[in-house]
């Protein structure tokens, strides 16, 4: 289920990686500007922005579903970013 | 079963003939930054000092750049120093050149594989590197006594250990993936061949040492004898894998390089696919391929931000925009002895003249030239002679199995 369908508003930087999602006649589809995306979410601490890195994993999954799949490796490699460092983060605060 | 005719050995260079696919292969030296100090390292890296990272922008510039050439196939290689240790990581690296080609629908992405010692491999990351696409090579040099000796930490520990274990990660995972070898002596050519038949590797590129980074200062590199000895040794490590090969068909083992130059014995349309492989470093300089990195000579740009324009000019293109791939590919073949040095010891620029740099360069050394001419040589003979043995070192998949 995409953001907007759980009634969650979509972050505004969400918001801008979608607006760069390019979906040509011919069969093209990729997201503009990606290596700027990238260096943006590396710079955003996951824990405080673990929604921008969920919405993204999820908006991927959509893009995954309607067999738009360079554009959803695309998204899943940017919700990385956070996920895996979360991921990270919970099993060293996990109780031992 | 028919068997296909094997041609005679081609004794004419193919710059002239028609050309249908181009392939290319770009290597990125990511970074210097290593968590080894290998003795012959052709990029000089190491665990030392400060060491930057290739910038991701200029890593996406070069792709497309070269993308707009629309080449059949880019396949990349992403190398250090080592791989695993840069920042940001192989996997978004991958991300970047997967999102860049997917713009280029005529445009292939072949292998897209890291070159890694195998030091930091864990079952985590391995997990983390098939998840972007990645496939893991381990570079190692045959057995214990021969990899230690140069593949040390900064404090002269050996790392076969390790790099076997990871290697072995990857085959538990079903991936007996190719390594790559250095051969630094003539006699480590046999005990490594017999290393990796025993066991059970499928694919090795053995390497000869080039005069490149740490490299230079190893040997005397204007003893011709050197690459000749290695020549020798080379073709009697083929006869050994073939007779391996016939014993085992289910279990073949390829050395590439020699595969290769058989492949375009026995495939007269192997001419047809042309290959070219090219360097980017970590400061973002495109160079001539393989044997160029760190000769001034042989470095085709110097700080530019990539560009499919700059890309034209520097390969002699640049007349040619806006026509077709077809009429490109023939320009290819056609610049590229113009634009690099000729050699005089190889017969055919598809397979040494991107070794050689640009053509005002006067200050070549020609090693690996002398060392693929002598193997030919030897190849060749075989395959007039023993066809069918010869061709067990091939892949099959490639030109088909002569027996």
């Amino acid at each position: 289920m995409s953001p907007g369908e759980r009634g969650e508003a979509i972050d505004p930087t969400v918001r801008a990686i979608l607006d760069d999602v390019i979906i040509q006649d011919e069969g093209c589809s990729f997201v503009d500007h990606y290596v700027t995306w990238i260096m943006t979410l590396r710079k955003l601490p996951p824990p405080e922005n673990s929604q921008v890195f969920l919405q993204l994993a999820a908006l991927a999954h959509q893009f995954f579903d309607a067999d738009c799949k360079p554009v959803a490796a695309s998204l899943a490699a940017l919700a990385r970013i956070g996920l895996d460092r979360l991921v990270k983060s919970e099993a060293r605060q996990a109780p031992r | 079963m028919s068997q296909p005719k094997i041609p005679p050995p081609s004794t004419e260079s193919t710059g002239t003939s028609a050309v249908q696919s181009l392939s290319l292969l770009l290597v990125f030296y990511l970074s210097t930054k290593c968590n080894l100090e290998c003795s012959y390292c052709n990029v000089d890296a190491g665990p030392r000092g400060y060491r930057p990272v290739l910038d991701p922008h200029i890593f996406e510039k070069w792709l497309e750049a070269f993308a707009s050439l629309e080449p059949s196939e880019i396949s990349l290689q992403l190398h250090g120093g080592e791989p695993l240790m840069v920042d940001p990581p192989v996997e978004l690296f991958a991300a970047i050149a997967m999102n860049m080609l997917a713009r280029y629908p005529g445009t292939k992405l072949g292998k897209l594989a890291i070159q890694s010692n195998g030091l930091t491999l864990d079952e985590s990351r391995l997990d983390s590197l098939a998840t972007a696409g990645v496939r893991v090579n381990i570079s190692i040099d045959g057995p214990a006594e021969i990899h230690d000796h140069h593949r040390v930490t900064a404090t002269g520990r050996g790392s076969h250990r390790d790099a076997l274990r990871a290697h072995h990660r990857l085959r538990a995972r079903g991936k007996n993936t190719a390594v790559i070898t250095v051969v630094t002596d003539p006699q480590d050519v046999i005990p490594a061949v017999k290393f990796f038949l025993d066991e059970g590797f499928c694919e090795a590129r053995m390497n000869p040492l080039r005069p490149e980074g740490r490299a230079v200062s190893l040997r005397n590199w204007d003893d011709t004898t050197f690459m000749r000895e290695m020549a020798g040794q080379y073709f009697r490590a083929a006869q050994l894998i073939a007779a391996h090969n016939r014993r085992f068909p289910q279990a073949p083992f390829v050395e590439l390089n020699m595969a290769s130059l058989m492949e375009s014995m026995i495939d007269p349309n192997g001419a047809a696919r042309v290959n070219w492989t090219f360097v980017v470093d970590d400061h973002g300089n495109l160079w001539a391929h393989p044997g160029g990195y760190g000769i001034d000579a042989m470095r085709l740009s110097r700080d530019e931000v990539p560009n499919a324009d700059i890309l034209r000019r520097t390969l002699g293109l640049d007349s040619f925009a806006g026509l077709s791939t077809g009429v490109l590919m023939r320009a290819f073949q056609k610049f590229r002895p113009g634009l690099f040095t000729p050699c005089a010891e190889c017969r055919s620029p598809d397979v040494c003249v991107p070794v050689y740099g640009p053509k005002s360069s006067t200050e070549m050394t020609r090693p690996m030239c002398i060392w693929r001419r002598e193997l030919t040589n030897h190849l060749e003979g075989w395959l007039r002679e023993a066809p069918e043995t010869a061709s067990q070192i091939t892949r099959c998949d490639r030109v088909g199995c002569l027996t």
